[in-house]
């Protein structure tokens, strides 16, 4: 049985004979009221744009929150924790190491030989102190030896 | 022709139809008016949307209409197919020589599934096809033919026996 086979049924040609009921005289007057109401009130849907914007921008401001966290947090130190000091042994002033004296350069060397024993024997006293240390020199004879005393 | 006039003529048109599909799950008449007229709210501003409005407005009527059913019994556990509690007021108009075959007629769709009573209101005063049926009801069409066959099948033997004296 489909539509479009024509029907000869009885039983069809009975029921179709009687209409439905007719509504009451109220009924339209009350659905303009209802129509009416609906069109007064805001509707359900928002509009496309605010329906886009909201969500993005929830998104985007997640993304900004996220990345502010990770950058005072994940990569400085945390601030919960309390501070640690880490002294080297030995260490007993902050103060920062005094420069060193650049040692001699092999022209340095070759000068001092070329110019005899006795500026090779000083220019080598004056290596030998840098590397010791910090020992009180005593000076005799016009050169500088470091204290055992 | 402007908005105004359009739903009136969708009134006109199938309004006694919807409130007699309606009446499948409505206490009353009246509370069949009400059904159709809350469908009716939702569906106009829908309409431009759907490739069928004249189904989708009895998919709406149908929703409201079960929705209003189920609080119905959850509120004071009457059933979802007023059949206990009948309406003894006409669904249908006819002449009055023929009042006491509507009478029969009335009775006889009462006694029918739930499932098919629909589908012979929509096939039978709403002229709609079993394609429309289907989707209004959420059925395939063969379904729809099924439940078709089967209630004219049980309507013929009830208004027999109704004739049978």
């Amino acid at each position: 049985m489909n539509d479009d086979t024509p029907s000869h049924n009885p039983l069809e040609e009975q029921l179709s004979a009687l209409r439905p009921r007719q509504l009451s005289d109220g009924f339209a007057q009350r659905l303009g009221e209802r129509l009416e109401r609906q069109d007064g009130e805001p509707q359900g849907r928002r509009p496309l744009g605010t329906r886009f914007f909201l969500p993005v921008a929830a998104i985007a401001v997640l993304i900004l929150v996220a990345l502010w966290l990770v950058q005072n947090f994940a990569l400085r130190e945390n601030p919960l924790l309390p501070k640690q000091e880490i002294v080297m042994p030995g260490a007993e002033s902050h103060e920062p190491p005094p420069p060193q004296t650049p040692g001699p350069t092999l022209f340095a060397y070759s000068q001092a030989i070329a110019s005899g024993n006795d500026g090779l024997d000083e220019l080598l006293d004056r290596h030998a102190a840098t590397l010791l240390p910090d020992v009180p020199v005593k000076e005799s004879a016009g050169q500088r030896w470091p204290s055992i005393e | 022709m402007n908005d105004s006039q359009r739903w009136t003529d969708w009134i006109a048109s199938h309004g006694p139809q919807l409130v007699l599909f309606a009446r499948r799950w409505a206490v009353d008449h009246a509370d069949a008016e009400d059904l159709v007229q809350e469908a009716f709210v939702r569906f106009w501003p829908a309409r431009s949307g759907v490739n069928d409005p004249l189904a989708y407005l009895y998919r709406c009527v149908r929703t409201v209409a079960i929705d209003a059913a189920r609080s119905r019994f959850a509120r004071d556990g009457r059933e979802l197919a007023v059949s206990a509690t009948r309406d003894e007021s006409p669904q249908l108009d006819c002449e009055l020589e023929n009042d006491e075959r509507r009478q029969q007629i009335e009775a006889a769709l009462a006694e029918l599934p739930l499932e098919q009573a629909e589908v012979v209101t929509l096939k039978i005063w709403s002229n709609l096809t079993f394609a429309q049926i289907a989707e209004v009801t959420c059925a395939s069409p063969g379904t729809v033919a099924s439940r078709y066959r089967y209630a004219m099948e049980h309507l013929r033997r009830l208004l027999s026996e109704s004739n049978t004296p």
